[in-house]
């Protein structure tokens, strides 16, 4: 495959193609949910344009169906890439992936079950105590489908990161060395015989030792919910919730775009022709990447002051400190190895390279929104889907986009289309921003998030923001409709012949 | 200039400068073999990192006078403030006061009847001025001051229910004339 590291055993041939068909499966079934999904966004912007308004009584089961199918995506999607890529590397278990793609396939059932037959309409927040208080928006057993979802996206995660974590310190060593702590002594380590970590085992570290305790918190809360949908008089203390729910949440958007810096690290260089090194300030600043996420959810409750002013302190030190891997290490990396490299912008490099655009400037309005006192003029308006459709939509989806060209040959033994490929990329990248720079804009006029019907004269905003999307949409159909095509031909390449021209530089 | 422009002017410096480095390392041409730029590599990492960090504290504790707390609010706001007693519904806000002094001290504590709600202000021109959730079980207190008189909205932004978007209430900067007895200690404008 595209992304062997050069030291890793092959994988032997019959395992080789249960990873590429599994693979296959999960980009086939990640194009189709987003193009679902952004079908629902899509929806949502026409309803409060005006233009669908009769389906306004569907926007909030719609937005619950759009946000949390996104949040997992954003973390199952970089989680599939990453497995992908560790498959190689180590024996990550063919079988415990495919239970988990059965249960995601089952979570989507249920979040359907819940959102267009339970019409359940919290948000994927699901602040609590809204789901059991719907003033007549939902039954409450919806949110019983809506939770098991949530389970097994936070279970699927939390496997896969105890796995990865299980077979990376049987292949280096020790929970240090796949952190390259060694690199904290010696900027220089000898070789002594055992395996030294890479970039993205450094980034896939973090997300599992970041999701773990996250995970186990998130399970705490569904728990809770769920003795109170059968217990009716059993409560728990909304602002614990409230935590509980932001700890995991901002947890797992995180991960999600922490194993899409994994996924760059190993393909940007394959096109660079350069490497990218593990050194000391890599491992310092994802080493300050995972505690700084322990902390800096607490920007999501700046609002609710009966936090300790201390805490909320805490998260603006913490989300400004989470600033500093991206942007000295892994945004700045990616540049310098494409300044003057001789790149050939094919569809690959291009939308990694659009994910760091997506991922830089998509954290600057974050970064803009985590400061408490900006805060409190942004929180809870359009700039806060704004900055998160930065991010994730034009960072982490791009570096899926780029992530499918990469490996598809590799895969299925056949070819995309270049032209398609870059045609798309333009699309996307063109009504993406539209999208996102709409957002903000609607937050900067203080229009409110989650709202059906746009306040009076802001409407057109969403009409041109709707425009956008379907740019977008048109772009995402051509790269799969290219998929299609191609399946349908016959292997043209030998995948072993696509893996080695698509094999990176030695690091 | 709302602040909010000037946050959204932030982002398009910010954010701007980024893309335009993007940009132009995408279009440079040139080849210039690793060796050479890895060795500079560190002296920009070195330059972007104290550059970054210098930025970041200047405006960490600039903005430490920007928290809407009540031991920051409490000193930029002195004096007895108009109190204010706010419990939200779905899908109303009950204010105890509806009329308010301009330019003194005013402090919202908010609470919630059932699910956790949004306490948003928008001054006359359509701006936020300032918000705390209210949440079931807590009192959130805000303290605020109204610069100018007139008509201010209040808007429920954080999701409580299918009839979320409706959930709106008012209040009356100044001039609350008969009502000045509820506009405490500060007096009406």
């Amino acid at each position: 495959m595209t992304a062997v590291a050069h030291d890793a055993p092959r994988p032997d041939e019959g395992r080789a193609r249960t990873i590429n068909r599994l693979t296959a499966l999960w980009v086939l079934t990640a194009f189709a949910l987003l193009l679902i999904l952004g079908l629902a966004g899509l929806l949502m912007r026409a309803i409060q344009s005006g233009v669908l308004r009769g389906l306004a009584g569907w926007f909030y089961p719609i937005l619950t169906l759009h946000g949390l199918g996104m949040v997992a995506l954003v973390a199952l999607i970089p989680l599939a890439g990453c497995w992908y890529i560790f498959a190689q590397r180590v024996p990550m278990s063919t079988r415990i992936w495919a239970v988990c793609y059965g249960a995601t396939v089952l979570a989507v059932v249920l979040l359907l079950v819940s959102t267009l037959i339970g019409r359940f309409g919290t948000g994927w927040t699901f602040l609590y105590p809204l789901p059991y208080q719907s003033a007549g928006g939902w039954e409450t057993w919806s949110f019983v489908p809506f939770l098991l979802a949530v389970t097994i996206v936070v279970v699927v995660v939390l496997v896969i990161d105890i796995e990865f974590l299980y077979r990376g310190i049987r292949k280096y060593g020790s929970l240090g060395r796949m952190y390259g702590l060694e690199y904290l002594v010696d900027p220089h380590p000898a070789e002594d015989g055992r395996p030294r970590t890479d970039l993205a085992t450094i980034a896939m570290t973090t997300t599992a030792l970041t999701w773990i305790p996250a995970a186990l918190l998130g399970a705490v809360l569904v728990v809770l919910e769920l003795i109170q949908v059968f217990v009716p008089s059993f409560s728990i203390s909304a602002l614990l919730a409230k935590n509980l729910t932001f700890f995991a949440g901002h947890m797992l958007v995180n991960v999600g775009l922490y194993m899409g810096a994994a996924l760059l690290y190993v393909i940007l260089p394959a096109y660079t022709n350069r490497p990218w090194r593990v050194a000391r300030y890599v491992v310092i600043g994802w080493l300050a990447t995972t505690v700084a996420l322990w902390f800096a959810f607490y920007h999501h409750l700046y609002q609710d002051f009966a936090q300790p002013d201390a805490v909320q302190i805490i998260g603006q030190v913490f989300s400004y400190v989470s600033a500093f891997p991206a942007l000295v290490v892994t945004l700045l990396g990616g540049v310098l190895l494409v300044w003057r490299s001789g790149i050939r912008w094919s569809p690959a490099p291009l939308f990694m390279y659009l994910g760091m655009v997506g991922w830089a400037v998509g954290g600057t309005g974050a970064i803009l929104d985590s400061t408490a006192g900006i805060n409190q003029l942004m929180h809870n308006t359009l700039w806060v889907a704004g900055h998160f459709h930065g991010i994730m939509a034009m960072g982490v989806m791009m570096f899926f986009l780029g992530t499918v060209y990469h490996v598809f040959p590799g895969i299925t033994g056949r070819q995309l289309s270049e032209r398609i490929g870059r045609a798309a990329a333009v699309l996307i990248a063109t009504g993406g921003w539209i999208v996102v720079l709409v957002f903000f804009l609607s937050g900067v006029v203080s229009e409110p998030r989650r709202y059906s019907v746009q306040l009076p004269g802001t409407e057109w905003l969403a009409l041109v923001g709707l425009l956008g999307a379907i740019l977008v949409g048109i772009g995402g159909l051509m790269i799969g409709g290219d998929i299609l095509r191609a399946l349908r031909q016959p292997s043209v390449t030998p995948q072993a012949e696509a893996e080695q021209r698509h094999a990176p530089a030695p690091a | 200039m709302p602040a909010q422009w000037m946050i959204g002017l932030a982002f398009v410096l910010m954010g701007g400068s980024l893309v335009a480095v993007f940009i132009a390392i995408a279009m440079d041409a040139r080849t210039e073999p690793w060796d050479g730029i890895y060795e500079r590599a560190s002296l920009i990492r070195r330059r972007w990192f104290v550059g970054l960090l210098a930025f970041a504290v200047v405006v960490f504790v600039v903005s430490m006078t920007w928290l809407p707390y009540g031991f920051v609010r409490a000193a930029q706001l002195p004096g007895e403030p108009t109190a204010v007693a706010v419990t939200a519904h779905q899908f109303n806000f009950e204010l105890d006061v509806e009329c308010v002094p301009s330019d003194a001290p005013v402090e919202f504590a908010v609470g919630s009847a059932d699910v956790t709600h949004g306490f948003a202000i928008y001054n006359p021109d359509g701006h936020i001025i300032g918000q705390v959730q209210a949440m079931p079980g807590y009192t959130n207190t805000l303290r605020l001051s109204f610069p100018e008189p007139g008509e201010y909205q209040i808007i429920c932004n954080e999701l409580c229910g299918p009839g979320h978007p409706f959930m709106q209430g008012s209040l009356t900067v100044g001039g609350c004339g008969g009502a000045a007895a509820a506009c405490g200690g500060g007096g009406c404008a």
